[in-house]
């Protein structure tokens, strides 16, 4: 069983995103891996982005990685496509996924429910 | 930094010699048509105003050619005291002449009831009693006289955009726009790819956004576009022969309103060529919270003008791969209206305005399938004429970057 944990639910552009990772069968996995990644939702193709990958050490039962997040692209939710940012831990077959908001306005973005604005 | 192609001006000649050459040939083949479909429909139609005799069947054969059997019929009829020998058939309309046409009706099928001696039915022309007729017909064909008439109104627009509107300009983007189109394009690739491309710091340029370029393109899609759905209907319905030959036009008439439509739409875009030409110039990117400029110009016949908006367009655009078929959607999110130009705004012929960008929305992202995008919108009203809706690509990112 993997236990997997970040430090929020909330992160801004280029902010550090610590990761926590506990797991029985670390020490004898024949594969550990860490990952950063995007993904979509919706109607469309789901498209993901894999940001960074990270060798997990098999040296005790836990871990604990840092990854520097990139400006974006940044969480938002639309009626047709939904943006999500995840860190993936991935061990031999099991894998455990955490999922958290990128946004530089402390929220993740709503475009269904966006206004028309501006002027001249 | 200031991205422009320079001032060009006008339809290029080899522009305009292809317009007027494809505007010509497009144009005499439709009057080729239409007038094929008007003299067999008038030929066709005569019959039905001709006196009805009795004629008497000499002779009910076929005869072989091209593979095809031809009905051969000779009759004899009285007018007005004196006897007259006929051969005719039909009509001797162009369209009853076409390979296609005669197998419509089977020629078992035309000279049924014809039996050698008997006494049949058959029209005189009043003013012309050796002129005559065994079987009337409906010139059904008249109904595509819309099409050959819409390629006609087409072949003569493009020669009339050609001569009409020398101001309009060709559109030329940026090349910093260009070099730094949107965000990343394939993210299902693994490591830095995976990132959108984000502009360099302090790399803001202007870019200048015209109409002309777009508008041909879009008529030129669409003219081949009916071109090439009309021309391939079109050899099914004239091949079509035998009884059932009713339910086979029924079934392709859904085919026939696409191809209408299409012809419809291609004509719009090609008198779309005449509308005056905008040109816009904007700083991009455009940054959230952040104001922009935007300066705008129009050449041409600006007095057909009504209105002209410009607005900022964001939308969302997904595509949905499915076994070996495909399909877009999009849904517009959000518009920020830029400037709303009245008669009086437009004959100053050019101005400038604020883009005021909203705090928080989506900026710019694509990626393989999915997709925010931003236009910015031109919206002319004119009126009894196809109005002027254009769409530019513009990159919206953070305010930080």
């Amino acid at each position: 069983m993997i236990d997997l944990s970040i430090d929020k639910a909330l992160y801004e552009p280029d902010e550090i995103l610590r990761a926590r990772l506990c797991a029985d069968g670390l020490l004898s996995a024949k594969t550990a891996e860490l990952r950063l990644l995007w993904f979509t939702q919706g109607k469309g193709t789901q498209d993901i982005g894999l940001i960074q990958t990270m060798e997990i050490p098999r040296s005790s039962a836990s871990f604990t990685g840092e990854f520097r997040l990139p400006r974006g692209p940044v969480s938002f939710r639309g009626q047709l496509i939904t943006l999500t940012w995840a860190v993936e831990a991935i061990i031999d077959q099991e894998f455990e996924r955490k999922e958290f908001v990128l946004s530089p306005f402390g929220r993740e973005i709503d475009i269904i429910s966006l206004q028309t604005a501006g002027g001249r | 930094m200031t991205s422009n192609t320079g001032p060009e001006q006008g339809f290029s000649l080899l522009g305009r010699i292809f317009a007027i050459l494809f505007g010509l040939a497009f144009s005499g083949i439709g009057a080729v048509f239409l007038s094929v479909i008007v003299y067999s429909t008038w030929q066709d139609l005569q019959p039905f105003f001709w006196e009805e005799a009795k004629c008497k069947i000499l002779t009910s054969e076929f005869k072989s050619a091209d593979g095809t059997n031809e009905p051969r019929v000779t009759y004899e009829y009285d007018w007005h005291g004196q006897r007259y020998r006929g051969n005719v058939l039909l009509a001797d309309a162009p369209m009853n002449r076409s390979a296609g046409l005669r197998k419509f009706s089977s020629a078992a099928g035309q000279i049924a009831g014809l039996e050698v001696g008997k006494l049949v039915p058959c029209y005189v022309a009043a003013d012309s009693p050796n002129r005559a007729v065994l079987r009337r017909r409906g010139a059904w064909y008249a109904f595509f006289l819309p099409i050959p008439l819409v390629c006609v109104v087409i072949g003569l627009a493009c020669i009339f955009g050609a001569f009409g509107s020398g101001k309009i300009a060709p559109q030329a983007v940026s090349a910093g726009l260009s070099r730094r189109k949107l965000l990343a394009g394939k993210a299902r690739t693994a490591g830095r790819d995976a990132l959108p491309r984000m502009p360099t710091p302090g790399g803001a340029s202007s870019a200048i956004f015209r109409s002309a370029k777009s508008r041909r393109t879009k008529a030129v899609v669409f003219l081949c576009m009916a071109i090439f759905w009309n021309g391939i209907i079109a050899i099914p319905i004239l091949s079509v022969t035998g009884s059932l030959s009713f339910l086979v036009y029924l079934f392709f008439v859904p085919f026939m309103l696409v191809g209408l439509i299409l012809l419809f739409a291609a004509a719009n875009c090609v008198l779309a060529l005449a509308n005056p030409a905008l040109e816009a110039r904007v700083s991009l990117p455009l940054k959230l919270a952040e104001n922009s400029s935007l300066q705008w110009s129009v050449q041409g016949k600006v007095e057909r003008l009504e209105e002209l908006v410009f607005t900022l367009e964001g939308k969302e655009e997904v595509t949905d791969h499915r076994d070996t078929s495909s399909s877009l959607e999009s849904r517009v999110f959000q518009i920020i209206e830029i400037a709303r130009l009245t008669r009086t705004d437009i004959r100053s012929r050019s101005g400038s305005a604020t883009i005021k960008m909203p705090e928080i929305t989506a900026p710019s992202f694509a990626a393989a399938n999915n997709k925010i995008a931003w236009y910015l919108r031109a919206r002319g009203v004119i009126p009894r004429w196809p109005d002027i809706d254009d769409a530019y690509p513009v990159q919206v990112v953070f305010k930080n970057l």
